[in-house]
């Protein structure tokens, strides 16, 4: 009901209602009126009656009551005689108060009606209020209803849920891999999950003790001087100690202890979870074990390890990298730490080098100088790679060897091969001595003879100095060739050091040719030559080379030594190669080289002859090298091998 | 020396350098040695050697064929021509195998004229006397063929020593029968006496158990 509903109802209705009255009163006084004067119907008091009736229903009481007033006033004046005065006529007054008497019925009846009618609405209007706070109620008892119901949902959904925590709860403590205990406030073990229950085959639910029945023997004790610990301070404790497994094994466990409390604080429960640290325990011992190995070996082998993490610029080192770089173990390794030891001179290699590794590079292999703080010189090795670790962060990761030692090792090692070079030189001399004394033999006889046949034609009478001139003639070529197998072997026996001048393969072939040539026939070996004109010089120690070209070539006639169904052909070729290096190649048909020895005739000592000393080839690849070149066997297509030597050319090699 | 154009004797060297060849023939010139150089013994094979003395200077160290290896060529072929060796270095067990195998001297290389003169002389003699042998058993040879069968066995019979007596006894003859037999072989076999004859068969080498 709006709050201006009463004003709506008292004041301006009044004023309207009165107004009504009037109005009402009026019109029905005016209708009377005219068809009184129109049609001289006689003046009626139903009208002013049905004004009455109006106005007591529109207006209540109090306008009834006044529009009675005006009517009984204008029935009066307009109709009682005489008219258009007050004044009564004795006769009149009954019709008067007839009048009235109906006007006040009516009135009472209207007013009866209109009671009635608003005590109807009033009723209606309060009705109409209780079904709406009716509505307003059930309304909010749906609502509560829906609450609750989903609030018992909820409850039944988290009773559910809570069971199957529960359940699930219970799973896990008796499925994850982890024996779990429990201990009461004094430690004595009372419940153990089914995990640790089958890994030591017990079943037992009657415990008495704090540790376990399946412990160590020598574990125990420390285990119980924790408990002691633990149950004075009430702190969480860890334990290690052997487990026996249900078939009898021993393994290694972790053991963390938590202590439960209640709300004062009070310790009233001990959890703990044990865990197989077996493989752990056994990767820490490998993982020791190779440190200690590594360690060892680092010491040996005189071999840090080293890893750089770029991105961060962090270094680690091995106590034999500290060693070798001749620092301190408390220092922090860096960049600039390596760069005061590096050499001057390698500095720029080492930039170059770091600089590869900052933009990704994955392999590293240099040696370098290091000078130690004493001024003494190192010799360094560096292999390293590029690690990536799962984590995702790179670092080059490698081994830092000091090769001083072997540094030295290689020089003496030059040395004496040098000197080896130099002996096998004498030796193949030592060889071939027997030709090489027929060979000066050979004109030294010849000369005799003819000087002891021209002493006979002198003393012929007359002397015959026909036969004497042809006899001289002979002498002085036979002479001048002793000379010059003298001036080869002197050559060959000359101990000058390496002494490098541009040699034409060709000439040192022919002269090694005629240097063998009595050897070669002695050993029924037919030596044919194919050489190449024009082939360039090279850039060679004239004796070491021909000396590398002897031994090839007597090898080759040994290998044919047991033929004895096919000729001993040996060639010797030289050509240019397709990358401008001079090769000279020795080709026998002899028992060739077996198989497996392929690779071994070059080693030192290894000799395919009885009684070899297994030098030659060996050392003809080490002069080979020496010169830049290689010296390579090949399995001929028919029979025997063929060795060759490859050398750069003299304007290559000066390039 | 004979005067004739038609040598008596030669001397073959076989050497393969050409020096000692060139230097051999000077030599044996100056020596008035007819003499014929080859390099290698396959040559000297190829060649006919003529029916004189002979002898041959040989290098021990041959290419190909060694300088003893020819030697036993030779000798298989029946070639028995005295072998003078060569050699650059004094090899004593190759000089012993061969002097064993036959050889007539080894000379070192350088040698003296006179050794060579003397080992080719010597080996020219011998070889000289072993064609005169030759040709001596040859004339007996031939007249061994003159005799029958029977005459034969008697020569074997008289020459081993026996008498006509114990000869006719093992051959089933009469004594007479076989002093006419023994007179027919004295007669075609030329024998001037017993003695003569016991010398060819010698040479024959004819005896008892051989006839």
């Amino acid at each position: 009901m709006s709050p201006s509903a009463p004003w709506r109802r008292r004041a301006s209705p009044v004023i309207l209602n009165y107004g009504i009255a009037i109005l009402s009163v009026a019109v029905a006084v005016a209708i009377d009126v005219g068809l009184n004067q129109l049609f001289g119907v006689d003046p009626s008091v139903s009208l002013l009656l049905c004004a009455i009736i109006l106005v007591a229903w529109v207006g209540g009481t109090g306008p009834a009551m006044f529009a009675t007033a005006l009517s009984l006033s204008a029935f009066a004046y307009f109709f009682l005689q005489p008219t258009h005065s007050f004044a009564l006529q004795p006769k009149e007054v009954p019709r008067l108060v007839l009048f009235a008497i109906a006007a006040l019925f009516v009135v009472w009846l209207s007013a009866a009606q209109r009671r009635a009618a608003a005590s109807l609405k009033v009723a209606h209007d309060a009705r109409q209020e209780t079904v709406r706070e009716l509505q307003e109620l059930n309304e909010k008892l749906r609502v509560e209803n829906t609450e609750r119901e989903r609030a018992e949902n909820a409850l039944r959904e988290s009773q559910a849920e809570l069971a199957n925590a529960r359940h699930e709860f219970q799973l896990i403590i008796d499925t994850v891999p982890v024996l779990i205990l429990r201990h009461r406030a004094d430690g004595i073990i009372d419940f153990v999950n089914q995990v640790g229950r089958s890994y030591s085959g017990m079943v037992t639910t009657n415990w008495t003790s704090r540790t376990s029945a399946i412990t160590h023997p020598d574990d125990v004790r420390p285990i119980e001087a924790a408990w002691d610990v633990a149950l004075a301070t009430g702190e969480p404790f860890e334990t290690q100690a052997r487990l026996r497994r249900a078939d009898g094994q021993y393994r290694w466990f972790a053991t963390r202890r938590v202590p439960l409390r209640n709300d004062a604080c009070e310790v009233i429960a001990w959890y703990a979870a044990t865990y197989d640290i077996e493989d752990r325990k056994r990767a820490e011992d490998a993982l020791r074990r190779s440190e200690a190995y590594s360690a060892e070996a680092q010491k040996l082998s005189k071999a840090g390890s080293l890893a750089w993490d770029v991105a961060n610029d962090i270094h680690f080192w091995s106590d034999e990298t500290y060693q070798i770089m001749g620092f301190e173990r408390s220092v922090k390794p860096s960049m600039d730490m390596i760069m005061q030891r590096v050499h001057p001179d390698d500095r720029a290699h080492l930039h170059h080098e770091a600089d590869r590794a900052r933009q990704g590079a994955h392999h590293f292999d240099y040696e370098q100088r290091l000078v130690m703080p004493d001024g003494q010189i190192k010799h360094v090795h560096l292999r390293a790679h590029r690690v990536k670790y799962e984590s995702g962060s790179e670092e080059i990761v490698g081994a830092l060897m000091d090769i001083t030692q072997a540094r030295k090792s290689q020089e003496t090692l030059h040395a004496v091969q040098a000197a080896l070079v130099h002996a096998s030189g004498v030796a193949t001399l030592g060889e071939i001595s027997a030709s090489i004394a027929h060979e000066v033999n050979q004109p030294l006889a010849a000369i005799v003879a003819n000087g002891q046949a021209c002493l006979r034609f002198l003393r012929r009478e007359p002397p015959d100095l026909d036969n004497v001139r042809g006899a001289v003639e002979w002498i002085v070529k036979d002479g001048n060739r002793a000379g010059e197998v003298i001036k080869r072997v002197r050559g060959l026996l000359k101990n000058a050091g390496t002494e490098k001048i541009a040699v034409d393969v060709n000439d040192l072939i022919n002269e090694v040719a005629e240097l063998l040539r009595r050897e070669l026939a002695a050993h029924q070996v037919a030596l044919q030559l194919q050489l190449a004109p024009g082939v360039p010089a090279i850039f060679a120690d004239r004796i070491q080379l021909q000396q590398v070209i002897i031994n090839l070539v007597m090898n080759g006639a040994e290998a044919m030594q047991p033929i004895a169904d096919r000729p001993h052909g040996l060639e010797i070729r030289s050509y240019q190669d397709e990358t401008r290096r001079v090769v000279v190649a020795v080709k026998d048909s002899g028992v060739g080289i077996p198989g497996e020895s392929a690779d071994r005739v070059f080693d030192a000592f290894f000799s395919t002859k009885p009684g070899g000393l297994g030098m030659g080839l060996s050392i003809c690849r080490s002069i080979v090298e020496a010169h830049g070149g290689r010296l390579w066997a090949s399995a001929n297509a028919g029979p025997g091998t063929t060795f060759q030597v490859a050398l750069p050319s003299h304007r290559e090699n000066a390039a | 020396v004979n005067e004739s154009n038609q040598p008596q004797h030669i001397v073959f060297v076989v050497d393969d350098d050409e020096s000692m060849r060139v230097a051999l023939t000077h030599l044996f010139q100056s020596m008035n040695l007819p003499v014929k150089a080859v390099g290698s013994a396959s040559e000297l094979l190829k060649s006919k050697l003529p029916d004189i003395a002979s002898c041959l200077v040989l290098d021990i160290r041959l290419p190909g064929v060694s300088g003893l290896e020819f030697q036993d060529v030779l000798a298989k072929a029946g070639i028995l021509i005295p072998i003078i060796f060569m050699t650059g270095h004094g090899d004593i067990p190759m000089s012993v195998k061969a002097m064993k195998a036959g050889a007539v001297d080894f000379l070192t290389k350088p040698f003296r004229d006179q050794d060579m003169l003397d080992a080719v002389t010597h080996a020219l003699d011998q070889d000289r006397r072993r064609r005169e042998g030759e040709t001596a058993v040859s004339g007996l040879r031939a007249r061994l063929e003159l005799l029958t069968a029977r005459e034969r066995e008697v020569l074997a019979h008289v020459t081993s020593g026996l008498m006509n007596k114990q000869v006719a006894g093992l051959l089933q003859l009469s004594e007479i029968t076989v002093k006419i037999h023994r007179g027919h072989v004295m007669k075609k076999m030329g024998a001037r006496s017993l003695a003569d004859l016991v010398r060819m068969a010698e040479m024959l080498g004819i005896d008892r158990k051989s006839p």
